[in-house]
């Protein structure tokens, strides 16, 4: 009698149920086209709160061991990079996100399993996403060790990132407000958070990059 | 496909005019190569090369200095693609054509990391956003 209830009263699910209210409207507006960096106020807050681990392996990176000067693509959280433009796919239970930069593609399993603990570290992760709401929830772990960005802040395997992505309209423009959680235990004494904020741009499409290596 | 270093790689600066500006960049790309905390320079050439390519654009320039004597200089700009969306193709640039740019220094070597490129004297202006 109970599952009856269930099934007549489904839409009592509460909101944190994966997958519970994937909105057509809010998957539209995120498969509309690209998206593209755009500042503003109370963006890209980062502050990276270090070990004394993390502090000493910052200052042990020599910037010019940056992955990205060999064309290598650098990874997760640096993926998405602030300055790259980006789309979004949906197809069935699989999100693909394209990022202009290094030509990325990250495939993100939504209401997928957590990975198995022996899944292989790579620089991109196992992602696994769901619906809170209108909001677009990404948890991502089985990174590989690397930077957080160019400048050395160091990530861990231990590291897991929450992004989550919202639809807003400001000042007119559609635009998605993406926050990252990073938690390193390794690295970081508590979780470092930042915000971007992208815009929908129409009239773009995404572009082949063909990374040259560059000699100095 | 591998772009050639500099040949020269501690020549003796021709810097047609420093300007004091202060930086406005805290971190780009080029940060190993270049000092974004320096005054930046301004530099003027005729085009010997247009490299229209990601992840960075270069422009190799011929600088003469007071003396006659040529030096050549690497510009570095901003990747193929948001030129791409500014208008700009590998045909807006081409060998003979002057330029002068303004931007970081390398820290070794004729290279700067550009602010602002100005073709023939402003018929084409590319500035950083």
């Amino acid at each position: 009698m109970h599952g009856r209830a269930c099934i007549v009263f489904a839409l009592c699910l509460p909101p944190t149920q994966p997958g519970a209210f994937a909105n057509p409207q809010v998957i539209g507006q995120l498969q509309a086209g690209v998206w593209t960096s755009v500042g503003g106020p109370g963006t890209s807050t980062r502050e990276y709160p270090l070990t004394e681990l993390g502090r000493q392996r910052y200052e042990s990176f020599r910037l010019d061991q940056d992955p990205s000067l060999q064309c290598i693509p650098p990874g997760m959280p640096r993926g998405f990079s602030p300055r790259s433009p980006m789309d979004f796919a949906f197809h069935g239970n699989t999100l693909t996100i394209r990022y202009e930069t290094m030509d990325v593609v990250r495939i993100i399993a939504m209401d997928g399993d957590p990975p198995p603990p022996y899944a292989p570290h790579t620089p991109n992760g196992r992602s696994v996403g769901h619906w809170d709401g209108d909001t677009l929830v990404i948890d991502t772990t089985h990174l590989s060790a690397g930077e957080v960005n160019r400048n050395g802040i160091p990530k861990s395997e231990r590291m897991t990132i929450r992004e989550t992505y919202d639809v807003e309209e400001r000042d007119g423009a559609m635009v998605v407000l993406i926050r990252m959680t990073l938690t390193d235990p390794e690295n970081f004494t508590e979780p470092a958070t930042q915000t971007e904020m992208f815009e929908y741009r129409p009239d773009w499409e995404l572009l082949p990059f063909e990374c040259n290596v560059t000699e100095y | 496909m591998r772009i050639p270093a500099i040949a020269t790689p501690f020549p003796i600066p021709v810097i047609l005019a420093v300007l004091a500006v202060a930086p406005v960049r805290a971190h780009h790309s080029s940060v190993p190569w270049y000092d974004l905390n320096a005054d930046q320079i301004t530099v003027s050439g005729v085009v010997k090369e247009f490299q229209f390519i990601n992840p960075h654009v270069y422009i190799i320039i011929d600088v003469a200095g007071a003396d006659g004597a040529v030096e050549e200089w690497r510009l570095e700009s901003t990747s193929r693609n948001r030129m791409v969306r500014t208008g700009w193709t590998e045909d807006s640039i081409k060998p003979g054509q002057t330029v002068t740019a303004t931007g970081f220094p390398a820290w070794k070597g004729n290279g700067v990391d550009t602010e602002e490129i100005i073709v023939d004297h402003g018929t084409l202006v590319w500035r950083r956003e």
